[in-house]
């Protein structure tokens, strides 16, 4: 146990200081950025129609989508309805705020205590992310003019609904996040082997 | 201009590969993909031309046409848009007459307003006899903004806006008993400019045939266009009083003849007709004279001396330069023309004009540098019986070429290269007025009348295709009754000969004129801007239905319905109204997908709007009849559609 406190409470390398820059600067457009889209494609329209998810709304074909998804009675997708949107810019500059004040003050630990809360709110927020997913494809109003069975769109690749093929895929600001969250485990590597060599 | 290269190198190509193709098909019939066109070819009866011209006129689903040609529909009383070169007919637009598709004249209150622009005397004129359209121009060339079109039969212009479309603005000539001279508009639209045809009083009244010469009398109205508001501005028009000869074609000065139009005139004998009380008859005595007047008139100075005070008199509230202070401010002169003049076609360079006319094989060359020699050193031959003077024909003329039969209307091809309609041969000559030389003459079907080239009266015309706009049909096609189709030929005029690519029925009326646009200069709305958009006013509507916001209101005897219309439900679907009631219904339609337009259709009451995505619409109507009227949607919006309905129930 001695062990796992006096390894977290070292100091970062330089080179690990660097890295955690490279996340902080990974993580900034991803404010802005779309992290999701979901692609949909049938004949009647030759360029698709696309639903884009950024950390703060729901953009793309939003007003066609939804008067495609009243005729199987799916509730309105509102952008203003779901309270994620309120907070998820917010907590993915607090990351960011850990990036950097790990990167300041050279702690560890900081670096260690930022990467878990990234680690932890991305899953929950997939989750969360499949979860509205399956509602929207299980609530479906029975008065709609066309009746299906419930169905889930896949969080990730392609969904045949109707006349729709549905391909949901991150976005240029999912991918960023996934960069940033890929240079944690590099972190902890280059530190750990830092201090085996010390050691 | 990477575009034209393609073009040139690509028909070439073409026509090679159509050659091969078929070559290797008689060569070897049991080929793959070469028997098969070869088998084709040789089962339809197609020649090697035939082939050639099928594939340089295909265009496969999913591809566009390279150029929109904009047609009048003659009697139609609408105008054509064809695509070329597939030349399939992509539109009709809605002008003068009530169009129902569009819901043009149908109950959608700003159709009504358009169209009640161009009633004469009080009444509707719901027919037109419309003949030439004209694309707004920037610096001499076609800029894709606006057209304007003239009719005939009742002295009008229409203007139509090209992002949507659709017609803004009908005004209505009261000077004019006809026009023909027009519309054709100024280098950069300062003016459009229309000229009177057969002569009458331009007060209106009455005159006995008798005072032919004191009372009656041409006219030729420059139109102030105002390209902001998208609309001809009446109090900027001014009109120069001509004498009672009978206007043809006009066409404006370009490069160094800016600032001056002309027009042809004929019937300059007076001639009134009268062949039953065993006068000449008007085709007898309209053509007595050898010679004509082509009319040119300064009509930037024209613009300053209407602005000044005493210097015009006023007609039916329009201001009127009277043809002594024309000639006065030397704003009008006549040259001299073989006579019955049909074209008056100005070179793309600005520097000659092109005459011709149907009684005389020639076709005359104007040099602007000596016309304006001629008019400097006083070089008159004398004048008309108003004063006008007439520039000495010999002293401005470059020369005349024999072109043939009954020369009519000339385009242009870049490089001193022409192509003049002969209607009685019936042909098109390809030649040089440069260098004075007929090049070729290709056979068409049948009586020509106008050409048109791709913008082929701009200062850079494109030189690849030509339309011949034929009168007559004749063997053509498929019989379909006594009254046979117009005849729109297209042909390829890139290559060293012309060659006939297709025949296309035009069944709708006897176009005139056409002009045929580069279709990437246009800048086309396919959805309107915002949803709640008045299309007249180009603007959000005053009053719109918004979603979420409908209702019924009644004030008075006035219920107002605010609708809107989405896939697959109008919002409300129940509107109770007493008998007696005006109901005025505020219709939006809240989409903003591609082609999600609806129709809006009152059973029994001759309404149907169109309403286009984003649109809004006011309809009114006085629900004078108990009973039960469904409404519903006339477009096959989706799956959905035939629910797409509604119930007006109007209690007795």
């Amino acid at each position: 146990m001695d062990r796992v406190t006096s390894f977290f409470q070292g100091d970062l390398s330089r080179t690990s200081r660097i890295l955690l820059v490279a996340v902080a600067l990974a993580l900034l457009p991803s404010i802005f950025l779309p992290v999701w889209r979901i692609g949909l494609i049938a004949p009647q329209y030759p360029g698709g129609l696309s639903l884009v998810i950024y950390p703060h709304t729901v953009g793309g074909d939003l007003s066609e989508v939804n008067i495609l998804n009243h005729y199987i009675g799916m509730a309105e997708i509102e952008p203003d309805e779901f309270p994620e949107f309120m907070f998820i810019p917010f907590f993915i500059l607090r990351f960011l705020g850990f990036a950097v004040l790990a990167a300041l003050v050279g702690r560890l630990a900081i670096a260690a205590i930022g990467y878990i809360d990234f680690v932890v709110f991305g899953a929950v927020m997939l989750y969360d992310f499949k979860n509205w997913l399956y509602e929207f494809g299980h609530n479906l109003s029975p008065s709609a003019p066309i009746r299906m069975e419930p169905f889930t769109p896949n969080l990730l690749g392609t969904t045949e609904v109707a006349n729709f093929t549905v391909t949901s895929y991150p976005s240029a600001g999912a991918t960023l996040m996934f960069v940033a969250g890929a240079l944690g485990p590099v972190i902890l590597f280059l530190e750990w082997r830092r201090r085996r060599h010390a050691a | 201009m990477r575009d034209r290269k393609l073009y040139r190198v690509g028909i070439p190509l073409a026509v090679v590969a159509g050659a091969f193709l078929l070559a290797m098909s008689c060569a070897d019939g049991g080929g793959q993909v070469s028997g098969d066109v070869g088998d084709i070819a040789q089962a339809r009866g197609l020649s090697q031309a035939d082939v050639t011209a099928a594939l340089k006129t295909y265009v496969p689903t999913g591809k566009m046409d390279e150029y929109l040609l904009f047609s009048s529909a003659g009697h139609g009383g609408q105008v054509l848009v064809i695509g070329v070169p597939s030349m399939r007919l992509l539109k009709v637009i809605g002008v003068f007459t009530p169009e129902p598709w569009q819901g043009w004249g149908y109950g959608a209150e700003d159709t009504h307003l358009v169209l009640a622009e161009g009633e004469m005397n009080n009444r509707p004129i719901t027919w037109a006899d419309t003949h030439h359209p004209a694309l707004s121009e920037t610096d001499g060339d076609y800029d894709g903004q606006y057209l304007f079109i003239n009719d005939k039969a009742n002295p009008r212009i229409a203007v139509i806006d090209l992002r949507d479309f659709e017609t803004k603005q009908i005004v209505t000539d009261p000077l004019m008993a006809s026009n023909h001279g027009g519309a054709f508009v100024t280098p950069n639209t300062e003016y459009v400019i229309e000229a009177a045809q057969y002569a009458a009083p331009l007060d209106g009244s009455y005159a006995p045939l008798s005072e032919y010469e004191e009372k009656y009398r041409g006219a030729i109205t420059f139109w102030k266009f105002d390209r902001d508001a998208g609309r001809l501005d009446l109090d900027q028009t001014f009109v120069i009083e001509l004498p009672p000869y009978w206007q043809d074609l006009s066409d404006a000065g370009k490069g160094p003849s800016f600032g001056w139009a002309f027009l042809n005139s004929f019937c300059s004998e007076m001639a009134t007709g009268g062949i039953e009380s065993g006068n000449p008859p008007f085709e007898a005595g309209c053509s007595a004279n050898d010679m004509d007047y082509l009319a040119i008139v300064n009509w930037q100075a024209a613009a300053e001396v209407a602005a000044q005070p005493g210097k015009t008199v006023q007609i039916q509230g329009r201001r009127v330069i009277p043809i002594q202070t024309a000639v006065e401010e030397g704003l009008l002169y006549f040259a001299p023309e073989p006579k019955s003049p049909h074209g008056a076609d100005v070179t793309p360079d600005g520097t000659q004009i092109i005459v011709s006319g149907k009684l005389d094989p020639h076709a005359t060359i104007y040099s602007w540098e000596k016309i304006q020699q001629a008019i400097a050193n006083q070089d008159f031959s004398g004048t008309d019986d108003f004063g006008i003077p007439i520039l000495n024909f010999d002293a401005i003329i470059d020369g005349q070429v024999e072109l043939g039969l009954g020369p009519l209307h000339t385009q242009f091809a870049g490089n001193g290269v022409a192509f003049t309609s002969l209607f009685l041969e019936p042909s098109v000559v390809k030649w040089n007025y440069e260098q004075m030389q007929v090049i070729e003459k290709l056979p068409v079907h049948y009586n020509v009348g106008h050409l048109a080239a791709a913008e082929g009266d701009t200062k850079s015309p494109d030189g690849n295709y030509l339309v011949s706009l034929n009168k007559w049909s004749l063997d053509r096609f498929t019989p379909v009754g006594p009254l046979l189709p117009q005849n729109f030929q297209l042909i390829d005029v890139a290559g060293p000969q012309m060659q006939l690519l297709y025949d296309s029925p035009i069944g709708i009326g006897e176009p005139h004129y056409a002009q045929m646009i580069k279709a990437d200069k246009l800048n086309v709305w396919q959805t309107y801007p915002e949803i709640g958009f008045d299309p007249r006013r180009m603007a959000p509507a005053e009053d719109p239905a918004m979603p979420g916001e409908e209702r019924i209101e009644r004030r008075g005897n006035e219920v107002h319905v605010y609708m809107t219309a989405i896939r697959s439900h109008f919002t409300p679907e129940h509107i109770e109204v007493n008998q007696g009631d005006n109901v005025v219904i505020h219709l939006t339609n809240v989409e903003q997908a591609l082609d999600a337009t609806h129709g809006f259709a009152v059973d029994k009451h001759n309404i149907n709007v169109s309403i286009e995505p984003g649109e809004s619409q006011v309809i009114r109507f006085t629900a004078d009849q108990a009973g039960v009227f469904p409404y519903y949607c006339t477009e096959f919006c989706s799956a959905l559609h035939l629910e797409m309905v509604g119930y007006l129930l109007v209690k007795p």
